[in-house]
C-alpha cells in the first residue's frame, strides 16, 4: 500500500475520494442550519473537497512529489507485500477480538487473555512465562488499579445481562 | 517584590513543605507514567486532603504532582508512540523515530533536561509577569485570541511536505481537523452538529481518545507487523548515550528557549488549551530548518522535534497558572481543579494573590522549579534502564502496549464511545501513514477549529467589524501571514541558490 | 432441662451474633461509588469529592466511598448509565445536573430516565441563579438596565446553559437591554471577558460567583427566589413580573434550585440500603466538618430530604402544558 515517490498510487486517490466525498457530505448535511451554525462547518467542508480534489488529481497523476514531501511516519517494510498484508490482518484480528472480548466480559479479563493469548501464540513464548506474564497482569490491574485506586474499569455487558 | 520572591523560597524550604512536595512529585512521577491514571482526576482526588493544609503547604503538594506528570507522561511517547499525559503526541513524531533508530537513550535525555529547562523558564515567566499580568492578559480580547487560532493554523503549512504534493496532503489533513472539529453542539444557535443521534458526541470529538489513536494504534499495528523491537537499528552497536541528549539540548538552546517561551504565552491565554502549545513549537522547530535536507529530516529521528514540544509541554504549566492565581480563571482542566484548591485553604484568587499573598504566589513559582529539579534529578540514573525497554521483542511489549492504549482511552472519561473513536481514529491514522498523509496538520486543525469558530461569532457579535482594525489583531495578522509565507520563501531561496550552484557546474 | 437451656442460651447469643453481623454487613468492606455526571474540577465534582470524604463516617460499616466522572450530554450519559446498565446493587449512587428533570420535561432525545423513578437520598445543598453586571458601571438596580445604552453585552457559552437561557428570558420579560454574546468557551473565560470590559453581564449559579462577588468585580442584579442571606438585598426576578404565565414561568425555573446537587440511587438499588444512605445523608447535614469544607468552597449546606426531592421532581413534571410551551421557547437542556 506504500506509495513510491514519483509515482501514481491508486489507494491513495481512492482514499482521497472517499474524503472527497466525505465532505460533500458535511456540505449538505448543514443546509437546513442558520448561517451561524452553517458557515464554518461548510468553509471547512468546502476546502477538504478542494484539498483533496487537488490530492487525488496528484495521486493518479504521480507526479509532484518531492524529497522532503513526507515529513511523517513511514511503514517501512523489508518483508514481501503478502507477509505484511497478512500479518496486517492478524494484528487487526488481535486487536479486534480484543476488544469486542473486552465489551462482553470486561476490560480485566480480555487484558489478562490476551496476555496470555498473545505471548503464548503469536511470541511464541514458553507457557511458564505467558502464565506468569498474565498472572503479574492480573495481580497490577486487580489488585492495584481496581482495589487500590478504584479506576473505573467497565466489566462487560455479559456480566449486566446476566446478573439481572 | 524581591522581599516576596525570597520569603516564598524560605517557605517552600520549611522541612514539612518540602515533604508534601516530595510526596506530590513521587505520586506524580506514576500518575504520568500508569495508564488510566489521568493527572486531573488524580489531583480531583487529592484535593480534599488538602483541607486544612497552609497554602503554601497545599500548593507544594498539588504543585508538585502536577508539574511532574508532564515530565513523566513524555517518556511512552518516546519510548513506545503512545501519546501519554498532557496530549504530548508530538513527542512522538520525531521522539519515538528516534527511538526506533535506536536512540532511545539520546531521546530521553533530550527530553529531559528541555522538559527542565521549560519549567524553569515557566516559573520564571510566572515570577517575572507579575507585575505586568493583569494588563498583559487583558488586552488579548476575543478579536486576538482568533488571529491566534489562525495564527496556529497557519502553521499547518509548515507541518506538511514540500512540493506540490505535499502540501495539498497536508492542507487535506488540516481542513478535515478543522471540520471534525465543529462536530457536537454548536455554540451559537445550539444546533447539534453531525452528531447523528449519539450522545457520545454531543461536546465534540474529544481530543485525547481521538490523539492516542491516531498515533498509537499505527505503531502498535507496524510492530505487531515488523515483529521485531521497538529499536529497528542501533547505532554503533549500542543505545546511544543519554548525555548525548543533554548535549543536543544546549547546542539548541535558543531553539529550547524560545519553544518554551512560545509554550509561557499559550499556557497564559486562556482559551487556547494546552494541546496547542507543543504542534505549534513543532512547527515553529520545523520552520527553524535552513535547507531542505535538514527540513526532510523532521519526521525520522531529528531532536529538534524533540526539544520544542517538550519544552513547550511544561513551560505552559507555569504559564497557565498565572490567570488562574491573577483571575481566578483556570488556564486549564487541571488548573480547574486547583482552584479548588484555593478555596479550601481559604485564599481568594485575583488580585490579592499579586499582592497581599505575593509570597504565598512566589512559593508556587519556586514550587515549580523543585518539583522539576527534583524530578530530573531521580529519573536521570532511570534513563538508560527504561531506554533498553526498546531493545526487548515486540511481541512481548505489544500486549501491555495495548492496555496502555485502550485501559488509558476507557478511563479517561469513563467511556466505551472513546475506546470506538480511538479505533476510528487508529483507522484514519493508518491509512494516513500508508499514504504519506502528515497527521499533524489533522490534530491543529482539530485543536484550532472551534476555538477559531467561538472567537470568531464572538467578535463579530461584540464588535461588529470593527475589531479588524484594532492594533494587536494588525500585529497578528501580519505575523500569520509571515507565518504562512516563510516556508514559501526557504523553498524559493533554496531553488534560486541551487539555480546559481547548477549554473557554476556548467561554467566550469 | 438445663442443658436445653445452655443449649438454647447459645443459639440465642449466636443468632443474636448473626444479625448483628448482618446488621454490619451491608456496607462493611465495601466501596461505594459516586458516579458524576461532570468533569472533574468543576462545582459538582468538588462536592461529590468533600461529600466522599464524610460520608463513609455515617454509613455502618465505614465503606470507602470513591468518585468517578462520567461526563457527557451534560450528565446524561452518567444518568442513562446508573439508570440502565449499573449493577443495581445499591454500591453506585449518582450526583447529576439538577436540571435534569428540565430534559425529560421537555422530551430531550437520548435521555432514558424517568427522573419520578429514582430513589432519591436527598440533597446537601441549594442552588441560586444570579444575574450580575460588572461593579464598575452605573446599573443598580436590574430595571435600570431597560434603559441601557449602549446594549449591555451578555456572556454565555451556548443555548441550553443558564448563562444563556437566564438572560434570555429576562430580557424577554423584564424588557431589559441586553445583547447575549454567545460562544464562550467556559464560564471563566466569560468572567476573564468581564475583567477585559469586552463584556458587561453574566449570569450563573451564585455558587460559581461569589469568589468574583466578593471581590467586587461584578454586582449582583437579580436572583431567583431564595433564602441565601448573601443575597438578602437582590430583588427576585419572580417579583419583578405582574403577569401570571411569566411569573409561572420563571418560578417553573427555580424549582430544581431547591435540590441544589441531588443525589439518587437507580429504582433497582435494595430499600434497606437506601433507607440507610437517607440516614446517613440527614447525619451528615449536622457534621460540622463537612459543613465547614463544603461551606469554604462556596456551597450553602442546606438539607433537603429523598422524599421532598421526589415531590419536587413531580411538581416540575406537573406543570401545566400552557408554561410548558413558554418555558420551551426560552429554556433548552444543556451543559
Amino acid at each position: 500500500m506504500r506509495s513510491e515517490r514519483g509515482e501514481r498510487s491508486i489507494p491513495e486517490a481512492l482514499f482521497s475520494a472517499l474524503l472527497l466525498a466525505l465532505g460533500l457530505w458535511a456540505f449538505a448535511l448543514a443546509a437546513p442550519w442558520p448561517i451561524k451554525a452553517a458557515l464554518y462547518p461548510r468553509a471547512m467542508a468546502g476546502a477538504v473537497v478542494v484539498a483533496c480534489a487537488a490530492c487525488c488529481v496528484l495521486a493518479l497523476s504521480g507526479r509532484g512529489e518531492k524529497p522532503g514531501s513526507r515529513v511523517d511516519l513511514s511503514f517501512e517494510h523489508d518483508l514481501p507485500p503478502e507477509v505484511v498484508r497478512r500479518r496486517t490482518l492478524e494484528a487487526c484480528a488481535w486487536v479486534g477480538g480484543f476488544l469486542v472480548a473486552g465489551w462482553l466480559v470486561g476490560l480485566l479479563p480480555a487484558m489478562v487473555v490476551l496476555v496470555l493469548a498473545y505471548l503464548r501464540w503469536a511470541g511464541g513464548e514458553s507457557w511458564t512465562f505467558s502464565l506468569g506474564a498474565a498472572a503479574v497482569t492480573w495481580v497490577a490491574l486487580e489488585g492495584f488499579m481496581v482495589r487500590l485506586l478504584h479506576l473505573p474499569i467497565p466489566t462487560g455487558v455479559l456480566g449486566v445481562w446476566l446478573g439481572r | 517584590m524581591v522581599e516576596a520572591l525570597l520569603e516564598g523560597l524560605v517557605r517552600v524550604l520549611e522541612p514539612n513543605v518540602l515533604t508534601y512536595m516530595l510526596l506530590g512529585v513521587f505520586l506524580g512521577f506514576w500518575v504520568g507514567i500508569l495508564p488510566g491514571l489521568g493527572g486531573t482526576v488524580t489531583l480531583a482526588l487529592m484535593l480534599p486532603f488538602v483541607y486544612g493544609m497552609e497554602p503554601v503547604q497545599a500548593f507544594a503538594f498539588l504543585l508538585g504532582m502536577h508539574s511532574v506528570v508532564a515530565t513523566t507522561g513524555d517518556l511512552t511517547s518516546i519510548l513506545f508512540g503512545i501519546p501519554g499525559e498532557g496530549i504530548s503526541a508530538a513527542l512522538v513524531l520525531d521522539g519515538h523515530a528516534m527511538a526506533k533508530k535506536g536512540e532511545a537513550g539520546r531521546a530521553l535525555g533530550a527530553n529531559l533536561m528541555s522538559s527542565l529547562i521549560g519549567a524553569l523558564v515557566g516559573a520564571a515567566a510566572l515570577a517575572a509577569a507579575i507585575p505586568v499580568v493583569r494588563p498583559l492578559v487583558l488586552t488579548f480580547g476575543a478579536p486576538e485570541l482568533f488571529l491566534l487560532a489562525v495564527m496556529g493554523i497557519a502553521f499547518i503549512a509548515s507541518l506538511s511536505g514540500r512540493g506540490a504534493r505535499g502540501l495539498a496532503r497536508g492542507v487535506a489533513a488540516g481542513a478535515l481537523g478543522l471540520l471534525v472539529s465543529s462536530v457536537g453542539q454548536d455554540p451559537q444557535a445550539g444546533i447539534l452538529r453531525y452528531t447523528f443521534g449519539q450522545l457520545y458526541l454531543w461536546g465534540g470529538i474529544d481530543l485525547v481518545p481521538a490523539v492516542v489513536g491516531l498515533f498509537a494504534i499505527p505503531e502498535i499495528l507496524d510492530l505487531m507487523v515488523r515483529r521485531t523491537s521497538i529499536a529497528t537499528t542501533m547505532p554503533a552497536g549500542r543505545l546511544t548515550g543519554v548525555w548525548d541528549g543533554v548535549k543536543d539540548c544546549f547546542r539548541h538552546l535558543g531553539l529550547t528557549l524560545r519553544c518554551s517561551l512560545i509554550g509561557t504565552f499559550i499556557g497564559i491565554m486562556p482559551g487556547l488549551g494546552g494541546g496547542v502549545a507543543q504542534w505549534v513549537s513543532y512547527g515553529h522547530a520545523v520552520q527553524s530548518a535552513r535547507t531542505a535536507e535538514e527540513r526532510a529530516r523532521f519526521g525520522q529521528g531529528d531532536v529538534r522535534g524533540l526539544l520544542g514540544p517538550s519544552a513547550a509541554n511544561n513551560s505552559k504549566e507555569g504559564g497557565a497558572l498565572i490567570p488562574t492565581v491573577a483571575f481566578g480563571v483556570p488556564g486549564s482542566s487541571a488548573m480547574a481543579v486547583l482552584l479548588g484548591g484555593f478555596f479550601l485553604t481559604g485564599l481568594v484568587p485575583g488580585p490579592d494573590m499579586l499582592s497581599r499573598h505575593l509570597p504565598v504566589t512566589y512559593s508556587m513559582v519556586w514550587t515549580l522549579v523543585l518539583a522539576n529539579v527534583v524530578t530530573v534529578a531521580l529519573c536521570f540514573p532511570l534513563l538508560p534502564y527504561l531506554a533498553r525497554l526498546t531493545t526487548i521483542r515486540a511481541t512481548r511489549l505489544v500486549p501491555f502496549l495495548m492496555l496502555l492504549v485502550f485501559l488509558g482511552a476507557y478511563t479517561a472519561n469513563n467511556s466505551w464511545g472513546d475506546v470506538l473513536a480511538a479505533v476510528a481514529f487508529g483507522a484514519l491514522g493508518y491509512a494516513m501513514v500508508s499514504f504519506g498523509w502528515p497527521r499533524a496538520p489533522l490534530v491543529l486543525g482539530l485543536v484550532l477549529g472551534d476555538i477559531a469558530e467561538r472567537y470568531l461569532w464572538i467578535s463579530v457579535a461584540r464588535y461588529g467589524w470593527d475589531w479588524l482594525g484594532r492594533p494587536a489583531v494588525v500585529v497578528l495578522m501580519a505575523l500569520t501571514v509571515a507565518v504562512l509565507v516563510v516556508p514559501l520563501l526557504q523553498e524559493w531561496r533554496e531553488r534560486r541558490s541551487g539555480a546559481v550552484l547548477r549554473e557554476a557546474a556548467h561554467a566550469e | 432441662m438445663r442443658f436445653s437451656a445452655r443449649v438454647l442460651l447459645a443459639a440465642l447469643v449466636c443468632v443474636a451474633v448473626a444479625l448483628g453481623a448482618f446488621a454490619q454487613a451491608p456496607f462493611a468492606g465495601k466501596t461505594v461509588t459516586v458516579l458524576v455526571g461532570n468533569p472533574p474540577g468543576g462545582g459538582y465534582d468538588r462536592l461529590a469529592r468533600v461529600l466522599a470524604r464524610h460520608l463513609g463516617r455515617h454509613l455502618p460499616g465505614s465503606p470507602t466511598v470513591v468518585v468517578q466522572n462520567m461526563p457527557g450530554a451534560a450528565g446524561i450519559v452518567a444518568a442513562n448509565h446508573l439508570y440502565n446498565v449499573a449493577r443495581p446493587d445499591g454500591l453506585t449512587l449518582g450526583l447529576f445536573n439538577q436540571n435534569m428533570v428540565f430534559g425529560q420535561l421537555l422530551g430531550v432525545e437520548g435521555l432514558r430516565v424517568d427522573m419520578r423513578r429514582w430513589q432519591w437520598i436527598g440533597s446537601l445543598t441549594r442552588e441560586t441563579d444570579v444575574f450580575a453586571v460588572r461593579a464598575e458601571l452605573p446599573y443598580r438596580h436590574i430595571l435600570d438596565l431597560r434603559r441601557a445604552d449602549p446594549p449591555v453585552a451578555v456572556g454565555a457559552t451556548a443555548p441550553g446553559s443558564g448563562s444563556y437561557d437566564f438572560p434570555l428570558v429576562l430580557k424577554a420579560f423584564l424588557r431589559l437591554n441586553l445583547r447575549i454574546v454567545s460562544g464562550y468557551p467556559g464560564r471563566s473565560d466569560i468572567m476573564l471577558a468581564i475583567e477585559r470590559k469586552e463584556l458587561d453581564g453574566v449570569a450563573g449559579s451564585w455558587s460559581s460567583m461569589t469568589s468574583f462577588a466578593q471581590r467586587g468585580l461584578v454586582r449582583v442584579l437579580v436572583k431567583t427566589p431564595s433564602d441565601n442571606p448573601d443575597l438578602g438585598s437582590v430583588p427576585s426576578d419572580v417579583d419583578l413580573v405582574a403577569e401570571p404565565t411569566a411569573k409561572a414561568v420563571l418560578q417553573l425555573h427555580a424549582v430544581p434550585n431547591r435540590i441544589g446537587r441531588p443525589l439518587v440511587a437507580p429504582p433497582g438499588a435494595p430499600a434497606e440500603l437506601v433507607r440507610l444512605y437517607r440516614e446517613a445523608f440527614r447525619r451528615l447535614a449536622e457534621d460540622a466538618a463537612f459543613r465547614q469544607e463544603a461551606e469554604r468552597l462556596g456551597f450553602e449546606v442546606v438539607y433537603t430530604p429523598g422524599e421532598a426531592c421526589l415531590r419536587i421532581v413531580e411538581e416540575v413534571l406537573a406543570s401545566p402544558p400552557a408554561v410548558v410551551r413558554v418555558f420551551k421557547s426560552f429554556f433548552r437542556f444543556g451543559e
